[in-house]
């Protein structure tokens, strides 16, 4: 059994928490993500940016300084991603 | 043998670990933080209850409020909405109208508060020509029940889903 494959953007595990939980939602807030994950907000900015560099999510801003939000969510390119990552999974677990 | 072995069962753990972590991500959010509790509910219908008087101290007329309040109970439903969101969120860690809703769930409270007005304002016209003392806590009860009966509604849901999903 080997991983080869599997989509390498998505499959380290933090990066794979985060597409799954855009995967089920329309859109999801920064710190939201953080206390999900639990991750630093260094580690989490490192992660969704290597998501939104693959075109996989896309982000908004949303208020300025303080008050301001960046809010995620999954692009259509993002999905079909995480769909066929989660089709060769099951193949490799056994239709699982 | 034993060290070909190695590798393929480190695989196949990580494989199992990858789909755990996909189940995790996938159903905690919205089996875990849809006990909405009622204080919630009540902290939305006192909202809607002051947006309502506010609007009947500046408008004084009970026909004009009607109108007034045919415009505002579209509004206010979904302000009350998400304003108790927010407090289950600050009381949960998860506010269930805001953050990884399954889009089952999203459309279903689009229904619900869209589905609030007209029941809301029903209700708000039986007692719109009563006396002030008798229509405030009936305005407060009305708006308590119908956002508790979307609440329960939601959780059901809620919990249907979760478990449909697992």
């Amino acid at each position: 059994m080997t991983t080869a494959g599997l989509d390498p953007v998505i499959h380290p595990v933090k990066r794979l928490a985060a597409m799954s939980i855009l995967a089920n939602s329309h859109s999801v807030e920064y710190s939201y993500l953080r206390e999900r994950l639990e991750i630093s907000d260094s580690d989490l900015s490192k992660q969704m940016k290597a998501l939104v560099d693959a075109g996989y999510v896309q982000t908004r801003k949303t208020g300025i300084g303080r008050g301001g939000s960046t809010i995620f969510a999954i692009t259509a390119l993002g999905r079909t991603a995480y769909t066929t990552y989660l089709d060769r999974l099951r193949g490799l677990l056994g239709g699982r | 043998m034993e060290s070909d072995s190695r590798p393929e069962a480190s695989t196949a753990a990580e494989l199992r670990e990858r789909a755990a972590v996909i189940n995790r991500s996938t159903l905690a959010p919205h089996t875990d933080g849809s006990g909405v509790s009622w204080w919630a509910v009540v902290a939305a219908s006192a909202l809607n209850t002051v947006l309502a008087w506010l609007l009947f101290l500046i408008v004084r007329d009970e026909v004009l409020w009607l109108l007034w309040v045919l415009l505002l109970v579209p509004l206010a439903a979904p302000l009350g909405w998400s304003f108790a969101s927010r407090l289950v969120r600050r009381r949960y860690g998860v506010a269930p109208v805001q953050n990884n809703q399954p889009r089952e769930l999203q459309r279903f409270q689009t229904r619900a508060v869209i589905l609030s007005a007209p029941l809301e304002l029903g209700i708000l016209a039986l007692v719109i020509f009563a006396p002030i003392w008798v229509a405030l806590p009936a305005t407060f009860v009305a708006s308590s029940v119908v956002f508790g009966l979307i609440w329960r509604a939601y959780e059901r849901t809620a919990r249907r889903i979760g478990a449909s999903a697992g």
